[in-house]
């Protein structure tokens, strides 16, 4: 029997999804990330020896990171466990279906806390109160999320690693837990002098709706995931340079 | 007109022939949908984790189901409007021979009197002359009813 070449099927049987998957062509896609020498970026190898040889192992550190990502990626997507999700009929619905409906308790309970930070609910309890009745139900649905979204990534390693909106909910992730240290290091420092107000102070309030927005943006960007495919794809090349350098997709002529 | 006839004419509008010819109208719908759907569980849980004991159990029960009550209010202008698009935007009369989607409904239409009506008016009394029992089979019969039309809500989504 043939090996199929692309396709679910493929992919269980250690081809790698949106990649070339050719021996010759691994062994190109290798040699591309050896990266051009650092040309138009203002450092002279001869004036700058020292910076021109931290800037190439630099380079070289973030193209092996990157590359071992990948390899990372392409060997999960092998691992029986994920080739189970991915081709279970319901498993992967039930890990998907919990990973949405854990909003209620995870966005839904944060939000409530980020609304008594602007001053729109709950005004006559502390901000301690608050935060110290709610933050648990947060806590567990973060866990519920973290969980089933490790799940959902498993199933589909490559796929996700290779999405443009997987990428930036990852980003908007990070920006989520920078925003909730500034909050925690800043403003949340003095909470004893306006625990009881109202209306909290204005860094509160910045904290509370900026969370707000990242919650918003990473609902949308989720919900994005599987609609890549109807406007872009690793697979249909070639396309703009661009889109495959944010999708991380591995072309031949890089 | 019977429903039938009905979800065929929605189905056919020009406006709705064009949105489903986008791919981006649908996801922005569904993911503003989500938005209210967590908007939505973060009110319900609210008075629902209250009413069980757990959650804000130190507020009085009327002032905090009043607070809750504006954001679940938001939340449902959030959702009916973007889940009557989505319903418009593929074949609406898919969805006349669907089951979760009647479930749905059903779920919706009941969850929506209980809130308004009974569980209402259970928290406006106040919790200091009741059986707490009570309050807890409140609570139950609301997660019950809201955790229908979720679930359903999700099913009417899948292949």
């Amino acid at each position: 029997m043939p090996k199929p070449r692309s396709g679910v099927r493929a992919v269980a049987q250690g081809a790698s999804p949106g990649l070339i998957s050719s021996a010759r062509q691994a062994a190109k896609r290798r040699q591309s990330f050896n990266l051009p020498p650092l040309r138009g970026c203002g450092i002279d190898r001869y004036e700058t020896p020292a910076l021109t040889r931290w800037a190439i192992l630099s380079r070289r550190i973030v193209a092996k990171a990157v590359m071992s990502l990948l390899r990372l990626c392409e060997w999960l997507a092998t691992t029986p466990g994920s080739i189970a999700l991915h081709e279970s009929s319901y498993l992967y619905l039930i890990v998907l279906s919990v990973h949405v409906l854990t909003l209620c308790l995870f966005v839904g309970t944060a939000a409530m806390i980020d609304l008594r930070l602007l001053g729109l609910t709950m005004q006559r309890v502390r901000v301690s109160e608050v935060m110290a009745r709610l933050l648990p139900w947060t806590t567990a649905g973060f866990l519920l999320m973290v969980v089933s979204g490790t799940l959902l990534f498993y199933a589909a390693p490559l796929l996700r690693y290779q999405n443009i909106f997987f990428r930036a909910k990852m980003l908007m992730l990070v920006l989520a837990g920078i925003n909730v240290w500034v909050f925690h290091t800043t403003v949340d420092r003095r909470r004893a002098d306006w625990d009881s107000d109202p209306v909290p102070p204005r860094g509160a309030r910045l904290g509370g709706a900026l969370a707000l927005v990242v919650w918003a943006v990473l609902i949308m960007l989720g919900r994005m995931i599987p609609y890549q495919v109807y406007w872009f794809d690793c697979n249909k090349q070639p396309q703009p340079a661009f889109l495959n350098m944010i999708a991380g997709c591995v072309t031949g002529s890089r | 007109m019977t429903l039938l006839q009905l979800f065929e004419w929605l189905q056919y509008s020009s406006l709705l022939t064009a949105m489903r010819n986008s791919t981006w109208i649908f996801p922005v719908i569904a993911s503003i949908h989500l938005m209210g759907l967590a908007l939505i569980g973060g009110s319900v849980l609210l008075v629902d984790l209250r009413l069980l004991g757990f959650g804000m159990r130190n507020q009085p029960l009327a002032e905090l189901s009043r607070d809750a009550e504006r954001w679940l209010v938001v939340s449902l202008a959030i959702l009916l409007p973007t889940g009557i698009f989505q319903f418009m935007c593929f074949a609406a009369t898919k969805y006349y021979y669907m089951k979760a989607f009647w479930i749905k409904m059903s779920a919706l239409l009941l969850a929506l009197l209980f809130t308004f009506i009974v569980q209402r008016r259970v928290v406006m009394a106040g919790d200091t002359h009741r059986d707490p029992v009570w309050n807890k089979l409140v609570a139950s019969v609301s997660l019950v009813l809201w955790g229908t039309v979720a679930i359903a809500g999700r099913w009417i989504g899948l292949p």
